[in-house]
């Protein structure tokens, strides 16, 4: 079965994984701007990297069969200085230009202080203004419960905000429910020790059904499986759950949050 | 030898624990939802619900007495 990861950090991944992901059956990817492993001291580093994901990553993903998007955005952990992220705001407009760029993202708090808000704002008023998508980033273990609720609660207060159009992602059993009932794109993201397991994202649809789910590996430079994506359709299977509900969640989902960017231009496999 | 410091070993162990937890919690969930109330008194069930309270108490030898718990009696 063929599938789309929506959330996975090419930058982060070897070409093995490219191939891995290829042979797997996966066709496109999506790759959100994020933090790299380090904090970075002048906005030319983040205007490389900016660069890297809307010119290199694609042309490296393309060589093995798949189509690469990418969201920018400036990430919660850099988000703490409002000077220094006014000024990475302001390169963001020439790159969601980009032919391959699908919104802004990930955005979103790390600690929950009122600097991560405050640049949060700027974010989520740079992409009303522009008519963008918006992909947002849930707080880590502890922060996670009160940092959606602070999502939620400043999307509320923007009558523009259009929940269709918007992807809270990082969702666990504890905050899942809100995301859904506000009518939000709800992402479930697979990773090892510290977000969901594949058998709990099973658990995760078999309660709320497979609408408005995105199941990503969000596979970055840490302990993670670029093809955990793969993990979750074989737990699927295991449960009896049809091909049509696998397809669902892993293809025909972030197909229609995608198509909803201008920039997606997607060629489906022959 | 010495005992490692018990700070440095809850430090290095808190995630794993965290997340065996929830994997714990989800599963009891799905046996829940899945085989209903009847699964409650099934013998299975009673063993989960001993073991649980081991890892509760304050008693040191957690494993060794979780393992008697899945265990068969032995005839003295």
């Amino acid at each position: 079965m063929y599938f789309i990861d929506p959330h996975i950090h090419i930058a982060s991944r070897t070409t093995d994984d490219l191939e891995a992901l290829a042979r797997a059956g996966c066709v496109a990817v999506g790759e959100p701007a994020f933090w790299m492993g380090y904090d970075r001291t002048h906005v030319a580093g983040f205007y490389d990297y900016f660069r890297q994901l809307t010119e290199w990553e694609p042309r490296r993903a393309a060589n093995y069969g798949l189509q690469h998007y990418a969201w920018v955005g400036l990430n919660a952990k850099e988000a703490e200085n409002p000077t220094f992220a006014r000024e990475v705001i302001a390169i963001l407009p020439q790159f969601l230009a980009k032919p391959n760029v699908l919104g802004v993202g990930e955005i979103g708090l790390n600690k929950c202080t009122k600097n991560e808000a405050a640049t949060l704002e700027m974010l989520i008023d740079l992409a009303l203004r522009s008519d963008e998508q918006m992909l947002f980033h849930t707080p880590h273990l502890e922060h996670k419960y009160r940092g959606t609720r602070m999502i939620l609660d400043m999307l509320h207060n923007h009558r523009q905000a259009d929940p269709p159009r918007i992807w809270i992602d990082h969702c666990e059993e504890h905050t899942i429910r809100q995301v859904l009932d506000g009518g939000y794109w709800a992402g479930l993201t697979l990773y090892p020790t510290t977000k969901v397991t594949p058998e709990r994202a099973v658990d995760m649809i078999e309660i709320y059904g497979p609408q408005r789910i995105l199941v990503t590996s969000s596979a970055d430079w840490g302990p993670s499986d670029p093809l955990a994506v793969t993990a979750f359709m074989a737990a699927m299977r295991r449960r009896g759950h049809s091909e049509a509900m696998i397809r669902q969640v892993v293809y025909d989902n972030p197909l229609r949050l995608m198509s909803q960017s201008r920039n997606f231009k997607f060629t489906p496999p022959a | 030898m010495s005992n490692p410091v018990p700070l440095g070993t809850l430090e290095r162990e808190y995630l794993g624990v965290r997340c065996r937890l929830l994997e714990l919690a989800a599963a009891l969930d799905r046996i829940a939802r899945h085989d209903g109330p009847a699964a409650e008194d099934d013998a299975r069930m009673i063993q989960f619900r001993q073991a649980l309270e081991i890892l509760a108490d304050r008693e040191p030898r957690k494993a060794e007495r979780v393992q008697i718990v899945f265990s068969l009696p032995v005839e003295e």
